[in-house]
């Protein structure tokens, strides 16, 4: 298996040693999602080459174990196969829609256990790995928490969608249903309520980018 | 910086996925069975109609035929818990298990075929509050132990017993294609499915199953040639739960009893 591909597109620099990947890349996932929709498996195998490593690292920023990320990073590409017939793709990308269900099953990866049980228990892992998250990564994991604690699931995403993984506000209103209008005020509710400002932790996305409606 | 997923773990994820679309998928396999525990769930008001079908299933090809051996073991447990049900007969093949819910909520879940799959009763939503399953899993080779999956706070009652199993095999038609109902070798070319008019007949199983929302599919006798009708399948195989539910999360998640390792 050769190395992942995560979005060759437009990189931008992020915090200090901190490479920042945009969602608007160039890799259009659209053919391959028409050959995944029609279950073939060559597809699906190449979506996740694709953009398993960007799952896995925001995983990682929502549980404590590198073994609940695994099982979290499974099961949202299993979900991405069990809802392949309402899965939407934004701006040409499923990263969006993934990176929603990570957010989704990284807040209760216990549910994501559940449905896959079977399937995440052969998956080959040492019983305990020694954590490999810097400081600063253990820091945006209790900030992060602390922030999504008490959101609903659609206010948690959009505030990850919009202030750690750099996707346009009217992008991740797609991808979450709703008017570009709504997330902004959304947004704008959910900041003044947590009191809390994760943007020093990627300062390269201050303020939420508004992207171009074109 | 460049933090990545152990290699083998993701390379095992990666060979699930790939193997969507083949025989081999276990994720399609899981979900023809939560299709035909869903499809249990509203069995009663339509019993009447699919008895027929049922009484066609009875002695096809690939079917199983289940005997109980010896005594029946009982147990009432709150959550997950281990059952021992003694040491298993040389010809036994499977567990039979009655399930019976004691409280209104939560999952009770039992490993069945090689462990791979599982069947669950959703104690909220069954109408009767019971699960009949004649191929749970056997306890690994020297154990007596058999493992039931609950809900934390989810009350049960199990009834357990040994079956020896015997399982006929598919017939094959003129051009070849197996034909025949699903077991734990797989699935046949074809397998029985009912037109939109009632008629019992076969279905290519990729057209039934192996795709969603295709449309109406031809039935066929079992020679795979004739055509006696069209069945239309159900559009969706699954209503999409709701990822974030709060409390019945937290119902309904399932705990393992014991860390038993899945066969190979």
């Amino acid at each position: 298996m050769g190395r992942p591909r995560v979005g060759s597109g437009a990189l931008k620099r992020g915090g200090p040693g901190r490479t920042l990947l945009s969602v608007n890349n160039d890799q259009d996932d659209g053919p391959l999602w028409a050959r995944a929709q029609r279950d073939e498996g060559a597809a699906f195998a190449a979506l996740f080459d694709r953009h398993r490593a960007r799952v896995y690292r925001r995983a990682l920023t929502l549980v404590d174990k590198h073994h609940d990320a695994d099982d979290v990073t499974a099961a949202v590409f299993y979900e991405l196969w069990r809802k392949r017939r309402s899965v939407t793709l934004v701006a040409d990308s499923l990263l969006p829609w993934l990176l929603v269900t990570t957010v989704n099953l990284g807040r209760n990866n216990r549910r994501a256990a559940a449905r896959y049980r079977a399937l995440l228990a052969r998956l080959p892992r040492q019983d305990e790995q020694v954590p490999q998250k810097d400081l600063e990564d253990i820091e945006l994991t209790d900030r992060l928490r602390a922030s999504l604690r008490g959101l609903s699931l659609g206010d948690a995403a959009l505030l990850v969608l919009t202030s750690l993984e750099d996707v346009p506000v009217w992008q991740a209103a797609q991808s979450l249903g709703l008017k570009p209008s709504t997330a902004r005020v959304r947004l704008h509710r959910i900041r003044q309520r947590l009191r809390v400002d994760l943007h020093d932790l990627n300062p390269s996305t201050s303020p939420a980018q508004e992207g171009v409606l074109s | 910086m460049n933090i990545d997923m152990r290699p083998d773990t993701s390379a095992a994820i990666r060979a699930e996925l790939a193997a969507i679309g083949t025989k081999h998928s276990v994720l399609q396999r899981r979900q023809r069975r939560t299709r035909l525990a869903r499809a249990a769930l509203g069995a009663g008001a339509i019993a009447v109609a699919t008895t027929a079908a049922a009484l066609f299933v009875a002695g096809a090809p690939g079917s199983t035929v289940t005997a109980a051996l010896g005594d029946t073991t009982t147990a009432t447990h709150t959550g997950p818990a281990v059952v021992d049900i003694g040491q298993a007969p040389s010809t036994a093949g499977a567990v039979i298990a009655d399930i019976t819910c004691l409280s209104d909520s939560g999952v009770v879940q039992v490993p069945t075929g090689d462990g791979s799959t599982a069947s669950a009763i959703h104690c909220s939503q069954s109408p009767t509050g019971t699960m009949h399953v004649i191929d749970g899993q056997l306890p690994a080779k020297g154990s007596s132990d058999f493992r039931v999956d609950a809900s934390p706070e989810t009350k049960w009652r199990a009834a357990l017993q040994y079956a020896s199993t015997a399982t006929s095999k598919w017939e094959v038609n003129a051009r070849g294609q197996t034909y025949g109902i699903e077991n734990r070798n797989g699935h046949p070319d074809l397998v029985p499915y009912a037109t939109d008019s009632g008629e019992q007949g076969w279905a290519l199983w990729d057209d039934a199953y192996g795709e969603e929302m295709t449309g109406p599919i031809n039935i066929y006798r079992t020679d795979g040639v004739t055509v006696i009708g069209v069945a239309t399948p159900p559009a969706e195989t699954l209503p999409d739960v709701p990822l974030d539910q709060g409390l019945i999360d937290d119902l309904d998640s399932v705990e393992t009893a014991s860390p038993v390792p899945p066969a190979e």
